[in-house]
C-alpha cells in the first residue's frame, strides 16, 4: 500500500512526500494568515499593560 | 508511427479561443499599465500586490514551459527519481523561500528602498560594484535562460499546431516583446495570475486523467515498473534501473539527476533574481504567509504533474505503440510531453493545455525580460552614471522609465532568439540547471548573509560572488561534460572534452562552487570590517 506500486522504497517515499508537503505548506500559511495582526495586537496589549503599570 | 493528426484541433475554434485569451491578457495589461505611474510601480509593482497574486506570479515565473515540457521530458527519460525535484521546489522553492528568504528580503527592500535584485545586495553592502556585476550577469546570461524557455514553448506549438518551429519561435518573441515593452511589473503580475489559473486547470486535469487512463495510481506505477527490461542498454549501463527506481548510486545518471537536475534547480531557486524581486512587491509580511497557500498548491500541480506524467508516458507509448517515450520522440526528449498530450488527451484538452503552456511561456518570458530590462536600465546604466557622474542623476531619473530600459528589452529578446536558433535538441532541462546553478553559486551565500548576518562585509560579499561565479563557470567550461563538450573550449586548449575523469564529468559545478563561495564569504567577512552600525540599524530596522 505505502509503496503505491513503485519498485523502489525511495521513490515511493518521495511520491508520498510530494503529496504531503504542499498540504503542510497550505496549513502553515493558513496558521500564519494574520501573523502581523496578531503581533500588532500583542504589542498593543503589551503597551497598554506598560502604561497601566505606569 | 505517432498519429500527428490525432489532436483534433479545429483551427476556427482555436482562433476564437486565442482571440479571447489575448483579449483578457490585453485588458489585464491595460489595467496594469493604467496603475503604473512611477518607477516603483514599474520596477516593484508599487509594493502593494496581495499575497495571492504574488504567489501565482512567483509560481508561473518559476515554472515555465521549460519546467513542464523540458523537465517533464527529462522525467520520461530518467524516471520518477525527478520527483525529488518536486519535493525541493515545494520545500525550498516555496516554504523556505517565502518564510526564511521572502519575509526578511521584503523588510530589507522596504528599509533601503531597493527596487532590483542587484540594488538590494549593493545597497546592503554599500557597493556599486555588486549592483553593477549582478546587472551585467543578469543581462549577459539571462538571455540564454530566456532562449530555452522560448525553445520549450516553440517546440510545443510546433507539435500541437503542426506549425514550423521557426515561425512559432518568432511569433512568441514578437508577442512577448510588445507585451513587456508596453507594461511594467504590475502588468506582468496581473497577467501572471490569470495565466496561473489556466495552468492550474490544465495541469490538474492532465494529472488526474493520466492516472485514470492508465488504470489508477497503483496500476499505473506497477505497469511502469514492469517495463524495466525495456530500458535501453546504454542507459542501463549508465545506471538507469527502471522508471520506478532510483538510478544506481554514484552512476553517471545518478550524478546527473541528483547533482544537476534535483540539487541544481532545487537550491538554485533561492538565488533567482526574477523570483527574489517578487518578494519586494507585497504590501505586508503576512502577505507572504498567505502566498504560501496558493504557492504550495500551484507548484505541486506544475512540477508534480510534469514529473509524474513524464515517466508514465512510457507506459502509455508502450501500450499503444510498443516503444518507450524517448524512442517515439526520436531521441529528442523535449518532444515527449507534447507528443503524449497530443496522442492521449481528448481534443478539447489540447486547447486547454495549449493555453496553459502558452501562459507558462508568456508569463516566464515576460518576467525574465522585465528583470533583464531593469538590470540594464537600473543596475548597469543608472549605476554607471551614479559612479561616473553622480550629478547627472537627478530625482527625475528616479521617477521615469528611461527609453534605455526598453532598448534593453529589445537587445535581450534579440539575443534570446538568436541563441534559441543555435541551441541543440534536448537542451531545456540542462540549460535551466546551468542558469540556476550559476546563480546559486554566485549569489546564495551573499543573499543569506545580506539578510541574516550583520557581521558580513562588502569585501566578503564581493569575494564570494566572484569566486562562486568563477568556479562555477570554470566547472561548466572545463569539467562538466554536458557543457564542456559542446562548448569545445576545453578541447581547444587542453585537447580533451573535460579536464578530469568521472565522476567529475558528471558532478554539477554547483556542488563545489557553492561551498567555495560560502567559505570565501565567511573567511573574508571575518577578516574585514562590517558596515557602520547606523547603516546596519537602518537595514535591519523592524526585522
Amino acid at each position: 500500500m505505502l509503496m503505491v506500486g513503485m519498485e523502489d522504497g525511495w521513490i515511493a517515499l518521495v511520491w508520498w512526500l510530494s503529496i504531503i508537503t504542499p498540504l503542510a505548506g497550505v496549513i502553515y500559511g493558513l496558521l500564519n494568515w494574520n501573523s502581523e495582526g496578531r503581533i500588532a495586537k500583542k504589542e498593543s496589549e503589551e503597551s497598554q499593560g506598560v502604561s497601566h503599570n505606569d | 508511427m505517432i498519429n500527428e493528426a490525432a489532436m483534433g484541433v479545429n483551427i476556427q475554434i482555436l482562433t476564437i479561443i486565442i482571440i479571447l485569451y489575448v483579449a483578457v491578457l490585453s485588458y489585464l495589461a491595460y489595467l496594469g499599465h493604467k496603475a503604473t505611474k512611477s518607477s516603483e510601480d514599474y520596477l516593484v509593482a508599487g509594493r502593494d500586490i496581495n499575497g495571492g497574486i504574488m504567489a501565482l506570479s512567483y509560481g508561473v515565473t518559476f515554472i515555465s514551459t521549460s519546467a513542464i515540457v523540458g523537465f517533464g521530458g527529462a522525467a520520461a527519460f530518467f524516471g520518477f527519481s525527478l520527483l525529488w525535484l518536486t519535493l525541493l521546489t515545494i520545500v525550498v522553492g516555496v516554504i523556505i523561500a517565502f518564510v526564511l528568504f521572502g519575509v526578511p528580503i521584503r523588510k530589507l527592500a522596504v528599509n533601503l528602498g531597493s527596487t532590483t535584485f542587484g540594488e538590494l545586495i549593493g545597497q546592503r553592502y554599500k557597493s556599486r560594484f555588486i549592483t553593477f556585476f549582478s546587472g551585467i550577469m543578469i543581462f549577459i546570461f539571462m538571455p540564454a535562460y530566456t532562449s530555452i524557455i522560448l525553445v520549450g514553448s516553440a517546440r510545443f506549438l510546433e507539435s500541437a499546431l503542426l506549425i514550423n518551429y521557426d515561425i512559432a519561435l518568432f511569433l512568441l518573441a514578437i508577442v512577448v516583446g510588445i507585451y513587456v515593452i508596453t507594461g511594467g511589473l504590475k502588468t506582468v503580475m496581473y497577467t501572471d495570475a490569470f495565466c496561473a489559473l489556466i495552468m492550474l486547470a490544465g495541469m490538474g486535469y492532465l494529472l488526474f486523467s493520466t492516472y485514470s487512463n492508465l488504470g489508477g495510481v497503483v496500476a499505473a506505477h506497477e505497469g511502469l515498473a514492469a517495463l524495466k527490461d525495456m530500458v535501453p542498454e546504454g542507459l542501463a549501463a549508465a545506471g538507469h534501473q527502471g522508471w520506478t527506481s532510483m538510478p544506481a548510486l554514484g552512476s553517471e545518471i545518478w550524478w546527473t539527476v541528483i547533482s544537476t537536475i534535483v540539487m541544481g534547480v532545487g537550491i538554485g531557486v533561492l538565488a533567482q533574481p526574477q523570483l527574489v524581486m517578487r518578494f519586494m512587491t507585497v504590501k505586508k509580511t503576512s502577505s507572504l504567509y498567505r502566498a504560501m497557500v496558493a504557492g504550495s498548491i500551484f507548484v505541486f500541480f506544475m512540477t508534480g504533474t510534469a514529473f509524474i506524467v513524464g515517466p508514465l508516458s512510457n507506459l502509455y507509448f508502450v501500450q499503444e505503440l510498443g516503444e518507450i517515450a524517448a524512442t517515439v520522440a526520436e531521441g529528442n526528449i523535449d518532444l515527449i510531453i507534447p507528443l503524449f498530450i497530443n496522442n492521449m488527451m481528448p481534443g478539447w484538452f489540447v486547447y486547454l493545455i495549449m493555453l496553459s503552456l502558452l501562459s507558462a511561456a508568456i508569463s516566464t518570458i515576460s518576467s525574465l525580460i522585465h528583470v533583464q530590462a531593469t538590470a540594464w536600465g537600473r543596475d548597469i546604466i543608472r549605476n554607471f552614471r551614479l559612479w561616473k557622474a553622480p550629478d547627472s542623476v537627478n530625482d527625475e531619473d528616479l521617477d521615469t522609465i528611461p527609453w534605455i530600459t526598453r532598448i534593453g528589452v529589445l537587445i535581450g529578446l534579440i539575443v534570446s532568439i538568436i541563441l534559441a536558433y543555435r541551441l541543440p535538441g534536448s537542451i531545456i532541462a540542462r540549460a535551466t540547471a546551468f542558469w540556476f546553478g550559476i546563480c546559486a553559486a554566485s549569489f546564495l551565500p551573499t543573499i543569506i548573509g545580506t539578510i541574516y548576518w550583520r557581521g558580513s562585509t562588502k569585501a566578503g560579499a564581493i569575494a564570494s560572488i566572484i569566486s562562486g561565479y568563477t568556479v562555477a563557470l570554470f566547472g561548466f567550461v572545463f569539467m562538466h561534460i554536458d557543457e564542456s563538450k559542446p562548448l569545445g573550449i576545453s578541447r581547444l586548449i587542453f585537447g580533451r572534452d573535460a579536464l578530469f575523469e568521472f565522476p567529475w564529468t558528471h558532478i554539477d559545478p554547483l556542488f563545489y562552487a557553492l561551498p567555495v563561495s560560502a567559505l570565501v564569504f565567511i573567511i573574508v567577512s571575518w577578516f574585514t570590517s562590517a558596515p557602520a552600525k547606523e547603516h546596519l540599524d537602518r537595514c535591519f530596522d523592524n526585522f
